[in-house]
């Protein structure tokens, strides 16, 4: 871990102690019972994407609104590129806000500003387990967390996919998100300095 | 580095919002498709439903996981209820313990939260208006009811599909509902919740036996 990264994670470490926390089971009981009202309220059974496609809409705006306390609370300064901003995502923002150890790293292909983030305990994923059939196969369950970091990137001007790669509900050994650098925004009021 | 069992308050407030919207979308939406004259009562109903059932299913699964850990034998007492509601329940999804307690003969208790977390995103109280939910578990779905706002009409309430402060009130009800149920469930309970213009938001826990 870089003298960089390591002190990112000191900082989300200390953004996390220093607010104001409540239950991880309450937090995954209520995903949950949201979660299933959702595959409930599907017209087709197998649209799984749909939800998919709900909760990652759902986290964009929850990300957009949590930016503001990241920025007040975190002590991170502004990130300047998009490693900066993958390392402040995982480091940083999954610390302070899920209580999660993730970590990350570049992936290696030619022509990509992608990352790969991968952490093992999962607060949304308590108490769940995904029967066999459709959604094991097509529900990533905590998409919500994509849409969480994509709506806050897009808040400080960095477009960005973010998708699942690996999910232990559906019985890998890992949870990974593969973030990918889209572009930036234009800034529409630049001070100089 | 081992988990402790805590996440952002933030994050779960924004998270219980969502799902608030998300029951309220579902029904206006549902409810434009509906040409019958009374289609705004027919939407605050469904509303109501949805958020509270939704709220019920909340609170029977997390007193599973809080009740778990309670050495209690037997059915809890009116003051055990609400003793454990202002503080292990608050502390649980607020992060925070009840601001007051007040009680009337051990029987009818209200639980003040000058600050109550899931409003702050709403606009303060003016004048003298109040926000109540009026909800008698003993009578089921079919003789609830939502209490007029000093005859205020429920459709010039609400705009469009975007939540207000009554539908906080409800899920959080509904959680309070789901909770109790375990803790007490042969007596007798009414549960409500009112906000008032100095922004206290009251949940009181009505256990007198209801007068047929």
């Amino acid at each position: 871990m870089s003298a960089g990264a390591l002190n990112f994670s000191n900082e989300g470490e200390k953004a996390f102690e220093s607010g104001e926390k409540v239950s991880a089971e309450f937090f995954a009981i209520t995903y949950g019972a949201l979660v299933q009202q959702m595959v409930a309220d599907l017209v087709q059974e197998e649209d799984v994407e749909v939800v998919n496609q709900q909760l990652d809409a759902m986290g964009r705006r929850i990300g957009s609104r949590l930016i503001e306390e990241y920025s007040v609370r975190s002590g991170v300064p502004a990130c300047r590129t998009f490693a900066q901003a993958a390392d402040a995502v995982a480091l940083v923002g999954l610390r302070m806000f899920l209580n999660v150890t993730a970590t990350v790293e570049p992936l290696r292909e030619v022509g990509t500003d992608a990352f790969s983030i991968k952490f093992a305990e999962n607060p949304l994923a308590l108490f769940v387990e995904l029967p066999e059939g459709p959604l094991r196969e097509r529900l990533w369950y905590s998409n919500v967390i994509c849409g969480v970091v994509v709506g806050a990137l897009g808040m400080v001007g960095f477009l960005a996919e973010a998708t699942f790669a690996r999910d232990m509900l559906r019985g890998d050994t890992i949870n990974e998100i593969l973030l990918c650098f889209k572009g930036r925004e234009k800034e529409t009021f630049q001070i100089e300095r | 580095m081992s988990h402790n069992g805590l996440v952002s308050e933030s994050v779960v407030a924004a998270l219980n919002m969502e799902l608030i919207s998300y029951v309220v979308v579902r029904h206006t939406l549902r409810g434009e498709d509906s040409l019958i004259d009374n289609s705004g009562n027919e939407i605050e109903l469904n509303i109501h439903k949805g958020l509270e059932g939704l709220g019920l299913l909340v609170g029977l699964r997390l007193s599973e996981r809080l009740l778990y850990r309670q050495p209690s034998f037997g059915e809890w007492t009116p003051p055990g209820v609400s003793q454990f509601v202002a503080r292990q329940f608050w502390k649980t999804a607020f992060g925070k313990r009840i601001d007051r307690l007040m009680h009337m003969n051990d029987i009818y208790f209200c639980l003040i939260d000058k600050n109550f977390q899931w409003l702050q995103g709403f606009p303060k109280m003016r004048g003298e208006r109040i926000v109540s939910t009026t909800v008698l578990s003993a009578y089921g779905y079919s003789g609830e009811t939502v209490a007029e706002d000093e005859g205020a009409s429920p459709r010039t309430e609400r705009l469009g599909s975007v939540p207000i402060h009554k539908d906080v009130l409800i899920y959080t009800v509904g959680i309070l509902k789901g909770l109790i149920r375990v803790m007490y469930p042969t007596g007798s309970i009414e549960i409500h919740a009112n906000l008032n213009n100095e922004n206290e938001t009251q949940f009181v826990l009505d256990f007198r036996s209801p007068t047929a």
